[in-house]
């Protein structure tokens, strides 16, 4: 029995779990492995790795030997077995140029490709062998074929093909470092795949078996050799299936070498998370409720202790306390008296513009200051609008006492911005705390969802009452809080390490953060707009003028840190389109700013151009500017993180 | 402590070492530059030839121009594939059998790896040295802007680890993933390669003793963050910022100690003779990897001169 509790979420990425990644995977509801190719499309973070990985063989195999099946079973029960590849991008990139052309390169890399899912596939041949499920006679004419392919002897066992492919593909590695040496075979794409895939499903146990490559961060591979495997992704059937794992906006062509283009629906399945509500709807919560709940069974039935079916509940832990605890902060605060004093001001304002008798300004003070510091902070912003929008501060009074719906309305549209102003002019910290609140918070970024749960049981299990397998209890709102700043403040200085762009992308998002906290903690503001935290700009004219620009900004929304809206296309001559993105909201925290959608300001290209591409003096006049009230002379942001 | 063929250059031995090799290797750098240009001003007796090299931001292209002693101009080549030309220039030029010494100040690391390999595996020059010119200091940031969080001033912006080093690519295996990496004053650098690489285990390397007092402690606080991150505190190894040679023996002992359960990559992101140590070991050391992310560096990125160390290397040549 294991009495030491450890983090559940300690592990993040797919690649920290080794070969028990099977354990804490959990099916989207919309992705599928069928007979269709799939292109599963997200950012970093979408669990993109994670479900092409626990659908290949090595998993499912894993997950089959614990629950003590044997490889037969195993075989029977899968249709589709799958084999993974991750993307070398490194070494695939290095197979282009260098004084050799491109046709060439090409058939390298199909050779590299072949060679590389061969030895994957034969490692899964050698069980099928050891398991007398077949024999290597069975897959001799295969092998013989490859061997033809690759020019190399007939191999007389399993032994011998590996140490064939391994020197074709350390031939390959010469070549790619020095093209003086021995160029390297050429072959067409999937041919040696194909070659032993279909001798095995010649063998009765795999007549009804689909088997499937799985390309992992495909982005990397250049455009020629995109087409290369969009080619095999067109050909694939009931035999083989090519899927994709791509980061957003990392497909460079949708073309195939025999000059057609790969289509959605036709040729395969789309399953992207890089729609702006994904995260609001119900089905990422359940599956983020779901993915917790995997972890902590894990963590948990290792103490063999039996738990109440809350512990399993990630919601039981990341609970919400409700707005009462920042309100009590609120009316405690010493500084209150200030925005009373500011609102003194204005309503003796209001009263000598509109001429109201001594009791009337009696009962104005009562009603705008005998209340909670959230209506009263509500009612100076009321009281601070001008002109058309002017509410006298009698009306206000009104609509007050009688609690209209139009009352109700400011109550409702202002109050998240009230409390962000309120937690800026009283200097308290704005808490987050619940699930609702991380799910948000992780923009539909698994990984940054796990993220923050990990910090919140770190900041948990390290308490004055630490959280342990005796004390499963829930989180405090301090702790809660904590988890988010942090992990808020680390995810801006992650941005650095986006290649090639990073150091660029983490300007910029500080920048915009700068602008946004300017404009949600103006104190004159009169919260007719609130809560801005996204921007639209005209990206015809961004892509037009300022190229390396849109190509930053691409970039920002292809590493999730701008989330990219439906467009509203104008169909003018002009075809003038603007687009609408949104700060990824795990940044908002570090910002100080509210994370929901409200509001969005209008960014003329020209601003964002310098924003996001400009000198150090472009970009600190473009924020002074877009800012218009806070004095840029304050610290760097980075240096309160 | 193993023995290391490292002398300090001094205008006491500078005639000495200035007759002891018959072509110099320099960067294409700055000729404006002190530290750059201190060690090719201080060799009175050398009347060989003088080959300067360059390469492009994505280390795809070289450019290269010889001199002879008096600087006249001999040839000059530009835009060049860096691949394969560099390896037909010096295996078709009198580089074989020859004395060589590389002056690794201004020389630009992309070109450092492939010209130790190339030395080391193919050329084989009779003898070879190094010779680098350490700063006094590192320029730092005066004004600090929006979203910059360096402490020093010394890279105009980084390629990026995503482009392979040229002359050692090689595709991934199925092992773990082991990083060695020597760290310097940039917290982006490693940061990246960690992130692009996703190793199983890291291990930094700290430059001590460092050319000046403290630099070590100023290394571990700009990458704090990520030793943090990965818990690898207890993992730090300490190696003389000035030897390639400690470099080199303290990558050996590690590559025994974990070669056989995880592939060992390799990041140099300290100092130059880090970089040297590290070309050295990948270059005698075929399985293993080496990864860089090609910084482009300040024109002015140091102020003064500290000192020039020749590093003797012949024994490495195979």
């Amino acid at each position: 029995m294991e009495k030491e509790f450890k983090n559940p979420f300690s592990k993040i990425r797919a690649e920290q779990m080794g070969d028990s990644a099977w354990k804490y995977f959990v099916v989207p509801s919309k992705a599928h492995i069928g007979s269709k190719p799939l292109i599963f499309e997200g950012s970093r973070g979408t669990g993109k790795t994670m479900f092409l990985k626990c659908n290949s063989w090595k998993e499912k195999y894993n997950e089959a030997i614990a629950s003590k099946h044997d490889f037969k079973n195993f075989i029977l029960n899968n249709q589709h077995i799958g084999f993974y590849y991750l993307t070398d991008g490194r070494f695939v990139k290095s197979l282009q140029k260098k004084n050799v052309n491109d046709e060439i390169w090409i058939g390298i890399f199909n050779t590299y490709f072949n060679v590389v899912l061969a030895k994957e596939i034969i490692e899964f041949i050698e069980l099928l062998i050891n398991d007398k499920i077949i024999l290597f006679s069975d897959i001799q004419y295969a092998l013989d074929k490859v061997s033809l392919r690759i020019k190399k002897p007939k191999p007389l066992s399993l032994n011998e093909i590996i140490q064939s492919l391994d020197e074709t593909l350390i031939a390959i590695e010469h070549f790619s470092n020095n093209t003086n040496e021995a160029q390297p075979i050429g072959l067409n794409s999937g041919t040696i795949i194909e070659d032993i895939l279909l001798q095995l499903k010649k063998n009765p146990l795999f007549t009804e078996t689909t088997f499937h490559i799985f390309i992992d961060e495909y982005e990397k591979l250049t455009a020629s050799q995109q087409i290369e495997l969009n080619t095999l992704l067109k050909q694939s059937n009931s035999n083989i299936v090519y899927d994709f794992g791509v980061l957003s906006k990392g497909i460079l062509t949708p073309k195939t070498s025999t000059g057609q283009e790969i289509r959605r629906k036709d040729d395969f399945s789309l399953f992207s998370t890089d729609r702006y509500d994904y995260y609001e709807k119900n089905e990422y919560n359940e599956f983020l409720k779901e993915i917790c709940k995997k972890r902590l069974q894990v963590e948990l039935d290792r103490s063999e202790i039996e738990f109440d079916e809350r512990n399993y509940d990630i919601t039981f832990y990341l609970k919400y306390y409700g707005k009462q605890h920042e309100i009590a902060l609120f009316s405690k605060s010493p500084k209150l008296s200030k925005i009373k004093d500011r609102i003194y001001e204005e309503i003796k304002r209001h009263c000598s513009l509109y001429g109201y008798t001594e009791d009337e300004q009696i009962v104005i003070r009562k009603e705008l200051l005998n209340c909670s510091p959230i209506h009263m902070r509500m009612h100076l912003a009321l009281l601070l609008r001008k002109n058309k929008d002017k509410i006298p501060a009698l009306d206000l009074v009104e609509h007050k006492i009688s609690n209209s719906a139009k009352y109700q309305d400011w109550c409702h549209n202002t109050e998240t911005a009230v409390f962000y102003l309120l937690c800026d002019e009283l200097n308290i910290e704005k808490t987050y705390h619940g699930f609702n609140a991380f799910s948000a918070l992780s923009s539909g970024v698994i990984r940054s969802f796990l993220e923050l749960a990990e910090f919140a049981f770190d900041f948990a299990m390290n308490s004055n009452n630490p959280f342990s397998i005796d004390n499963l209890r829930e989180f405090t709102i301090d702790e809660q809080t904590k988890a988010v700043n942090f992990v808020s403040n680390f995810k801006i200085k992650e941005i650095d390490s986006y290649e090639p762009y990073g150091y660029r992308l983490k300007e910029f998002t500080i920048a915009l953060g700068k602008i946004f906290n300017a404009l949600q903690t103006n104190p004159n503001a009169t919260l007719g707009e609130v809560e801005q935290n996204h921007f639209t700009t005209n990206t015809a004219e961004l892509r037009f003028n300022f190229p390396n620009a849109d190509l930053l900004l691409k970039d920002s929304v292809r590493n999730m840190i701008l989330e990219e809206d439906n467009p509203t296309k104008t169909k003018s001559e002009d075809s003038v389109e603007f687009l609408d993105y949104h700060l990824n909201h795990i940044y908002c925290p570090a910002f100080k700013i509210s994370y929901l959608r409200k509001r969005k300001i209008n960014l003329n290209y020209k601003d964002l151009a310098k924003l996001i591409n400009g000198t150090h003096k472009e970009l600190t006049d473009t924020v002074k500017k877009l800012s218009g009230i806070k004095d840029l002379d304050e610290p760097n942001l980075f240096d309160e993180i | 402590m193993s023995f290391q063929e490292k002398y300090i250059f001094t205008p006491e031995n500078a005639t000495f070492f200035s007759s002891q090799f018959d072509i110099l290797i320099t960067g294409w750098k700055d000729l404006s530059s002190e530290r750059c240009m201190h060690f090719q001003n201080n060799i009175p007796n050398f009347k060989g030839l003088k080959y300067s090299f360059d390469i492009c931001e994505n280390v795809e292209k070289l450019s290269f121009r010889i001199e002879n002693s008096d600087g006249i101009l001999i040839d000059e080549k530009q835009n060049l594939s860096l691949i394969p030309e560099l390896y037909n220039l010096l295996l078709k030029s009198n580089f074989k059998g020859s004395n060589i010494c590389i002056d690794i100040t201004s020389l630009k690391q992309g070109i450092l790896f492939l010209l130790i390999q190339i030395f080391i595996n193919n050329v084989k020059p009779a003898q070879l040295f190094v010779a680098y010119t350490e700063p006094l200091e590192y320029k730092k940031r005066r004004d600090i802007h929006i979203g910059e969080t360096e402490e020093y001033d010394l890279y105009d912006r980084i390629i990026g680890s995503s482009n392979g080093v040229p002359g050692f690519n090689k595709s991934r295996s199925s092992k773990k993933i082991l990083l060695l990496a020597p760290i310097g004053f940039d917290s982006q650098r490693l940061q990246t390669i960690y992130e692009s690489l996703k190793p199983d285990k890291l291990i930094p390397i700290v430059g001590f003793p460092s050319f000046v007092p403290g630099w070590n402690l100023t290394a571990i606080k700009m990458n704090y963050l990520i030793l943090k991150s990965d818990d690898c505190f207890d993992f730090i190894r300490a190696c003389e910022a000035a030897s390639p040679f400690y470099l080199f023996d303290l990558l050996t002992e590690e590559f025994h100690r974990y070669n056989s359960q995880y592939d060992i990559y390799i990041s140099p992101l300290g100092t130059r003779p880090h970089c040297l140590g590290a070309a050295l070991f990948v270059a005698k050391n075929p399985s293993t990897y080496l990864i860089y992310d090609f910084p482009v560096e300040k024109k002015y990125r140091s102020e003064r001169i500290l000192k020039t160390n020749i590093y003797h290397l012949s024994k490495y040549i195979s």
